[in-house]
C-alpha cells in the first residue's frame, strides 16, 4: 500500500446498499446488477462521496461473487458486473483511489454448511478476474475468519494488489466476537500468516463499539487499520429508515478514531455523504494542522 | 421416580447434546431404550435439558455458532431414532407448534433463519421453510398450503428492511389475526412494533421462547 505514506489519514468513502435504496424508487433484489441496468445511479453515489471529501471510494462489487450472483440467476454476467463496477468508479473517482468491495459468500462453507472450500474459493477466484484495475481490494463484512483465509487465498492467485481485510465483530458478555466466535485476537494472530497489508473491522452497532474494536486491535498488531462502522442500528418511522448516528453525533467519535491510530475512516450502513464530509473535516485538521 | 441408572444415562444424552457429540448419541439412545426409559422422557429429561443448557451458552456468548450446528446435529440424530416411537403415542406428542420460515424478498442470507428453524425443530415445533428472497406471493402460498401458528420472516441486510415492512403489513392486510415475528441482524424490537409485527427475537434462543409465549398466550 505505497499511496498510505503519503498522507497521516485517509477518507474512505460511506454507505452504498443503503444509498442505492434511497435512491431506486422500483423493485430490485441484486444491488450489484445495477452496475448494468442503472450505472448512472452507482456513477452519482460515488461522485457524491468524492464531492465530500472521500479519498477512497469503492467499487459496487459487494455481493458480485460467483455464488451470491447465482442466487440471483446472474452468474453468467459475473464478469460485466464486476468490470462495470471498476469502469463505473474510476470515471466517478477524478484520480482518487479506487478499491474493489469484497464481501463474504452469505452462506455457510463446510463442514457447518453445504458449500465446499473449492466452491467457495472458485466463486471468488472469478470475482477477482475482473478486479485488476484497481488499487487496492478491500474484503469486508467478513464474519468467519476460515472463509476470509479462502477468500484472500482466491484472490492472491489471482491478483498482486493490495489487500485489506475488515471483519464484523458483535459484542457479547465476553467481548468482540465474529458468528463463528473467533476474538480480535485471532483475527489478528491469523491475518498475520496471510498476505494482507492492511486490516480492519467495518459494519457492526456503530461508531462506539467499532471504536472499541480499533483499540483493541492497536494493541496487537502494526498493521494500518481501517474502520468503516455504521451509522447505528437502523429505525424506522413514518415510512422511513433513518439511522440513530448523525453526523454530529459522530465528530467526537471521529477525533478518537484518528487518535487510536485509525489509517483509513469511511462508513458503512447508514453512513451518507453527510458523514463523510465530517470525517475530511477532522481529517483535513490531522493531516494539515497535526 | 426415576432410578440412579436411569438418571445417568439421561445426563449423558444431556451431555452429548451440549458436546455436539452426534457420533455416540444413536448408541445412548439405543441404551436408554433399552433400560426402559420412555421416548418422551428422554426428549424431555435428555435432550431437551441438554438443548437449554445449549441456548444459556449461546446466549451469554460463550459458544457461537459452530458449536449451536454441531448440538443441532446431534439432536437430529437422537429424533431420528424417537420421533417415530414419540409417533406412536400420540399423548406423548411433543409437537408445540407450525412456524413458517422465510426470508424477504431482495436477500439471499439464511443462516439466522436456518439456527431459528433449528432451534425450534429442537424445541419440539414443526417447521415449515420457504427459503430466502421470499416475495409475499411466496409466503401468502406457504401460509394457505401449511396453515402455520407463526409466521417468521428473516432479514439480514440494512437494504432489505423496507421489504420486510411491506411483506408484514401486505400479511397483515390479509391474516389479521396470524402471529408475525421478525429477526435479522439489523432488527430491533422498536423496528418490529413500527412495521406491526406481533414479536421479535434477538437471537434463535429467544426465537424459541417467543413462538413459546406467544403460543400460549
Amino acid at each position: 500500500m505505497d499511496f498510505l505514506s503519503k498522507q497521516k489519514v485517509w477518507v474512505f468513502d460511506g454507505a452504498m446498499g443503503t444509498m442505492i435504496q434511497n435512491l431506486v424508487k422500483d423493485e430490485f433484489t441484486c444491488p450489484e446488477e445495477l452496475n448494468l441496468t442503472h450505472p448512472e445511479i452507482i456513477l452519482k453515489i460515488h461522485q457524491e462521496y468524492i464531492k465530500a471529501g472521500s479519498d477512497i471510494i469503492q467499487t459496487n462489487s459487494f455481493g458480485a461473487n460467483y455464488l451470491r450472483l447465482k442466487r440471483f440467476g446472474l452468474e453468467s454476467k459475473i464478469y460485466e458486473i464486476n468490470s462495470k463496477a471498476v469502469e463505473i468508479a474510476r470515471k466517478a473517482s477524478e484520480g482518487k483511489i479506487v478499491a474493489a468491495s469484497i464481501g463474504p459468500l452469505g452462506e455457510l462453507i463446510e463442514p457447518y454448511g453445504d458449500i465446499s472450500k473449492e466452491e467457495a474459493f472458485n466463486s471468488f477466484y472469478e470475482q477477482a478476474k475482473c478486479l485488476d484495475e484497481v488499487d487496492f481490494l478491500n474484503v469486508e463484512t467478513v464474519q468467519s475468519l476460515d472463509e476470509a483465509e479462502i477468500i484472500v487465498k482466491a484472490l492472491r492467485s489471482k491478483l498482486s494488489l493490495p489487500i485489506s481485510v475488515t471483519v464484523t465483530f458483535q459484542k457479547t458478555p465476553r467481548g468482540y466476537f465474529t458468528m463463528m466466535g473467533e476474538s480480535i485476537e485471532d483475527f489478528v494472530n491469523r491475518a498475520s500468516n496471510w498476505d494482507v497489508q492492511m486490516i480492519g473491522t467495518n459494519c457492526g452497532e456503530g461508531f462506539n463499539q467499532s471504536l472499541e474494536i480499533i483499540c483493541e486491535m492497536r494493541n496487537l498488531t502494526n498493521l494500518p487499520l481501517i474502520a468503516k462502522p455504521n451509522a447505528g442500528l437502523p429505525q424506522y418511522k413514518d415510512g422511513k429508515t433513518t439511522y440513530s448516528e448523525t453526523p454530529e453525533f459522530i465528530q467526537p467519535l471521529v477525533e478518537k478514531f484518528f487518535n487510536n491510530c485509525v489509517k483509513i475512516l469511511g462508513g458503512c450502513c447508514g453512513t451518507t455523504p453527510e458523514h463523510i464530509r465530517t470525517i475530511k473535516k477532522i481529517a483535513n485538521k490531522v493531516n494539515y494542522d497535526g | 421416580m426415576m432410578d440412579e441408572l436411569k438418571l445417568q444415562i439421561l445426563n449423558k444424552i444431556s451431555e452429548l447434546v451440549i458436546q455436539g457429540n452426534y457420533k455416540l448419541m444413536t448408541d445412548e439412545i439405543n441404551n436408554a431404550l433399552n433400560s426402559e426409559i420412555l421416548p418422551k422422557e428422554i426428549l424431555d429429561y435428555g435432550l431437551l435439558k441438554g438443548m437449554d443448557v445449549v441456548g444459556a451458552k449461546f446466549r451469554d456468548g460463550i459458544i457461537f455458532l459452530p458449536e449451536v450446528l454441531m448440538s443441532a446435529r446431534a439432536f437430529k440424530t437422537a429424533m431420528s431414532v424417537i420421533e417415530p416411537l414419540l409417533m406412536q403415542n400420540p399423548s406423548s406428542n411433543q409437537l408445540t407448534g407450525k412456524i413458517l420460515l422465510g426470508t424477504v424478498k431482495g436477500d439471499i442470507h439464511d443462516i439466522g433463519k436456518n439456527l431459528v428453524g433449528v432451534m425450534l425443530k429442537g424445541n419440539g415445533f414443526v417447521v415449515i421453510d420457504i427459503g430466502v428472497d421470499a416475495s409475499i406471493e411466496k409466503f401468502i402460498d406457504g401460509i394457505e398450503k401449511e396453515n402455520p401458528d407463526i409466521v417468521g420472516l428473516s432479514a439480514m441486510l440494512t437494504t432489505t428492511m423496507q421489504a420486510m415492512q411491506k411483506t408484514v403489513q401486505a400479511l397483515k392486510e390479509k391474516y389479521k389475526n396470524k402471529i408475525i415475528i421478525v429477526g435479522g441482524a439489523p432488527v430491533s424490537q422498536s423496528f418490529a412494533n413500527e412495521i406491526g409485527a406481533d414479536g421479535y427475537a434477538k437471537n434463535a434462543i429467544e426465537a424459541v421462547e417467543l413462538c413459546k409465549r406467544l403460543l400460549a398466550s
